[in-house]
């Protein structure tokens, strides 16, 4: 895997203050490292719960969230240290489409200037025609067309267009990576699976990688080659989706995948009633391991160090377990 | 099922033309007519006094002889004239702190909001009342305005921050950046239309609020009486005692004009507001 | 043999929005619905945002203010002490007194529709106490929010706490706290793990199935997640476009679902460890002011036929608890 042609996140810190005159700080993110070969298309999905910090690292990846400390490499520059055209290149490599369709467009301006104005800034084309067939085409992939939505305003599609339409600008740049929040969560469970079609088909045809952000971990399976699962600002274990489904190494993936319920009644028996745990507030100021207070492996050491990443059978878990707690 | 209406049908619209007109009459009545006239409307007795409206003297004349034809415009001009200078300079003041402390970092932050609540606390009609009295020798009308402005930029302040600081966070800025315009382009196209918005209310609030306290402040006598406004007009109505003597019109033809403008310029606002945002409206009004 | 005791005849109603100030429309989000709830049942109305569920819940629970208005049809709930309500009739304050927190409980979908920033926790539940005239001793209260905290895991601290100090978690364990406080015979859950993550809302399902296990209450529950349904219900009613299209045992409606959009619904779920491609849906649910006519799902439908486009379909029924509103199913004339 070469340097020049993988998206690495090294050790990114993100503090995010908070009391009088925001002087407490308390981590969004902590010492996040994750590398992507950008050689082969896939779906990297980053699942975790409201509160992890993958919208986070999503924004950290696009460029508009400065970490505080660790960088982000895009074939070997520091996405964050970009100058001049190097900028306007990272936004042609990288485009993102987001949760919400109707917040995605200004309500007051036709859907139509943003095609054209990404067609004209980012990929520098001027000739009125070939502008037209490039949005044409992009629209032609979502299954939509420039006449169905020349001159109309965000209001007046629906949300699952909308979504289409957000995917199709991002597809103007021929961009290598997607950068995906949530985005079928706002849409209705028969819409869903349309769009994560699309960006299934996508990842084939145009040889893209999507990284895809979601709290929802049955179209993490659907969809993902690879998943990251993070808590309250860690990255707690990184692997192939089959692996980490069949076989989840870290305590807190296993509990996540022990509560997602299955869409089929038959089934339900085999879901013991649970009791929650007690603690949930300050879990955020906790230096160690976020985990330790809900886990039942935890020991003296995982409060108070963040475990390091381990590689064990082609996936790495960030858990003391796996070093027999020593450090 | 959206509301919308291109530029041509706006423009045509009644409810847009009407206080259009009645905007543009009373701008015309306070600001050109007066050039007009050859006499000093403010100065005493070139009329008989105390005559009730009739073809002669159409809005009557007042105890001091006063033709109220030739006085109201003149009045309505210096109000206006105050009011408007108030705007100005509040938007000035207001903007810039607004934008600032939204774009900036903590501490500057929070240094330019202290400051702003201060303002906001500040008790406005009293101190007004206290310095006009205390200076009533060197004030002229556009100074008057200044003062008021200098004080009451307040609220303006505050919500042209939480305005600009709720539009940065917004997603759209994002899909925006990621189209490739530059910082100032998405200032121009996408902030824009709300920023303009609230200009319009930040300008017609500041303009009544700055009317409000003119015409109070003149009414107790704490202003340069000498001037001629629709507040000193109001207070020498009322000081020579026109409702006991049953001059009416006094009292009336100023405050009918002064409520006719407001109203004008507020229903034109609203209009604006509702043409420009009616493509960000759906199902509600 | 299951008693009725909430019983929905016709029901027939939605909003009056005034668009631009000026246009008057009607907002047709309930349909001529026709359904019961029993004694000691789980029934789930399942269907995707804007099939008018909401409003479903609204009417029922007596929030009948504008601009929500029912146009026809009655709700008639059998109260504890054998009498008939008449809910639709009632006004809003005799809502409140009688029916609120005693008989009928309400579990919104954000905690904050329910809980008052302003008070403590523990003022919270004894305004509840309160307002329906039961006096209790202080310490006495204290005990039994105690109790009833603990049997939800939450920590006794919560007490004292605001409600912007807990999580989101916590607040919608505090709200069905207060909802179960007077042990009422049904209870009104509106998306009530939405907002909530996963492994939150598996405690919460937990909670609210234990709690029926012990108190015998029935439960109306409203989601879009099929997942819910499939793990909580007894029988499940699907809601398209303010229609009850299909009611059933849930068993049934999953194993063999008649109507074709609950076909497309189940179709479309995405089951743990598989990866095999799934279908949606073309298209986008109708307009709610001015729905297709005929059968608002026929220009959706794959088998559409020209009755569907003319006439609603009637309410079939199948068998035992079974109905399906569809012209497929309806005996040819």
């Amino acid at each position: 895997m070469s340097i020049n042609n993988s998206l690495i996140i090294e050790n990114v810190t993100k503090l995010y203050g908070y009391g009088l005159l925001g002087l407490k700080k308390f981590k969004v993110l902590d010492s996040i490292s994750l590398n992507i070969d950008l050689e082969k298309p896939k779906i990297v999905v980053l699942a975790g719960e409201t509160g992890s910090g993958k919208t986070t690292l999503l924004r950290v990846i696009m460029g508009v969230v400065k970490p505080d400390s660790g960088r982000v490499m895009y074939k070997g520059y520091d996405v964050h240290r970009l100058k001049g055209s190097m900028v306007r290149w990272y936004r042609r490599e990288v485009q993102p489409i987001f949760q919400d369709p109707y917040e995605t467009f200004n309500p007051l301006r036709r859907i139509d200037s943003y095609f054209r104005d990404t067609v004209r800034n980012i990929c520098g084309i001027r000739n009125g025609d070939e502008i037209e067939r490039r949005i044409d085409e992009a629209l032609r992939f979502v299954g939509l067309s420039l006449d169905r939505i020349s001159g109309k305003y965000p209001h007046e599609f629906s949300g699952g267009e909308l979504q289409r339409i957000s995917i199709a600008r991002a597809l103007l740049t021929n961009p290598k990576i997607l950068l995906a929040d949530e985005p079928v969560s706002m849409l209705d469970a028969t819409l869903r699976v349309n769009i994560l079609n699309i960006l299934k088909y996508l990842k084939e045809k145009l040889n893209m990688i999507i990284i895809y952000v979601t709290h929802d971990l049955s179209t993490a399976y659907y969809i993902g080659d690879y998943i990251a699962v993070m808590y309250r600002g860690t990255l707690v274990e990184y692997g192939p989706t089959s692996k980490v489904y069949q076989e989840p190494k870290h305590p807190y993936t296993y509990a996540l995948l022990e509560s997602i319920l299955e869409p089929d009644p038959a089934l339900r028996e085999k879901y013991p009633l649970i009791k929650p745990s007690a603690l949930e507030i300050k879990e955020f100021l906790i230096y160690g391991c976020r985990y330790a207070s809900r886990c039942p492996y935890a020991k003296d050491v995982c409060f108070h160090k963040l475990p390091p990443f381990i590689e064990i059978d082609g996936e790495y878990v960030r858990c003391w377990k796996y070093t027999n707690y020593k450090e | 099922m959206a509301y919308v209406y291109r530029f041509k049908e706006f423009v045509l619209k009644p409810s847009f033309l009407l206080p259009l007109s009645i905007f543009i009459g009373i701008l015309i009545y306070s600001f050109i007519f007066p050039q007009t006239i050859a006499i000093n409307p403010g100065r005493w007795y070139y009329a008989p006094p105390a005559l009730p409206p009739s073809s002669k003297y159409l809005f009557g004349t007042t105890s001091m002889g006063q033709d109220l034809f030739l006085l109201v415009p003149l009045a309505l001009r210096n109000t206006i004239v105050i009011s408007f200078v108030a705007a100005v300079i509040s938007v000035l003041i207001a903007w810039s702190v607004g934008s600032i402390a939204a774009l900036s970092s903590s501490i500057v932050r929070v240094v330019l909001l202290t400051l702003t609540d201060v303002i906001c606390v500040l008790p406005g009609l009293p101190l007004l009342m206290v310095i006009f009295y205390i200076w009533r020798d060197f004030l002229t009308i556009p100074l008057i305005g200044i003062i008021m402005g200098l004080i009451g930029w307040g609220f303006p302040a505050r919500a042209i921050y939480s305005i600009i600081s709720s539009l940065r966070q917004r997603t759209f800025i994002y899909t925006s950046y990621f189209s490739g315009l530059a910082i100032y382009k998405i200032i121009v196209k996408d902030f824009a239309p709300y920023l303009l918005r609230y200009l319009m209310i930040n300008v017609v609030g500041t303009m009544t609020w700055a009317i409000g306290n003119e015409v109070t402040a003149s009414i107790f006598g704490a202003m340069k009486m000498e001037e001629v406004t629709i507040g000193t007009t109001i207070h020498w109505a009322m000081y020579y005692q026109a409702i006991l003597l049953g001059l009416w019109w006094w009292l009336a033809i100023p405050v009918v004009f002064l409520v006719m403008f407001v109203l004008s310029l507020y229903v034109l606002m609203v209009e604006i507001d509702k043409y420009l945002f009616a493509r960000a409206r759906v199902t509600w009004g | 043999m299951a008693r009725d005791i909430l019983i929905m005849n016709n029901l027939d109603g939605g909003y009056e929005v005034f668009i631009g100030g000026k246009r008057r429309v009607f907002v047709h989000a309930v349909d001529n619905v026709s359904l019961t709830l029993r004694d000691s049942e789980v029934l789930g109305i399942a269907g995707e945002s804007g099939c008018g569920k909401s409003t479903l819940a609204k009417m029922i629970y007596g929030a009948i203010v504008p601009p929500l208005l029912v146009r026809s049809g009655s709700i008639f709930l059998y109260t504890r002490d054998g009498n008939v309500v008449e809910l639709n009739r009632l006004s809003i304050e005799e809502v409140r007194k009688k029916i609120w927190w005693l008989e009928m409980s309400y579990i919104p979908q954000n905690s904050m529709n329910v809980l008052n920033p302003l008070k403590r926790i523990k003022d919270q539940f004894i305004n509840v106490f309160k307002y329906h005239n039961m006096e209790m001793d202080k310490n006495e209260v204290m005990r039994h929010l105690k109790d009833i905290l603990s049997s939800l895991s939450l920590p006794p601290e919560v007490i004292n706490a605001y409600p912007h100090q807990l999580s989101g978690g916590m607040r919608q364990r505090v709200v069905i706290a207060l909802s179960l406080l007077f042990n009422p015979r049904i209870v009104i859950a509106d998306e009530p793990t939405t907002a909530v993550d996963v492994v939150t809302q598996r405690i919460i399902l937990s909670l609210i199935r234990e709690w029926r296990e012990n108190s015998k209450s029935s439960l109306m529950l409203i989601s879009h997640d099929m997942s819910v349904h499939a793990y909580m219900d007894d029988r499940v009613a699907v809601m398209y476009a303010g229609n009850i299209v299909e009611v059933g045992n849930v068993f049934d409606v999953f194993k063999e679902p008649l109507h074709p959009y609950t076909r497309a619904l189940i179709e479309s779920l995405i089951r743990k460890g598989d990866k095999t491609i799934r279908k949606g849906l073309a298209g986008q649910p109708p307009d709610l002011v001015n729905p297709p006519p005929g059968c608002r799902f026929h220009p959706r439908c794959p088998f559409a036929m020209d009755i569907c486009r003319r006439e609603e379909p009637p309410a079939v029924s199948l068998g035992k608890d079974r109905y399906v509103k569809c012209w497929l199913y309806a005996s040819k004339r």
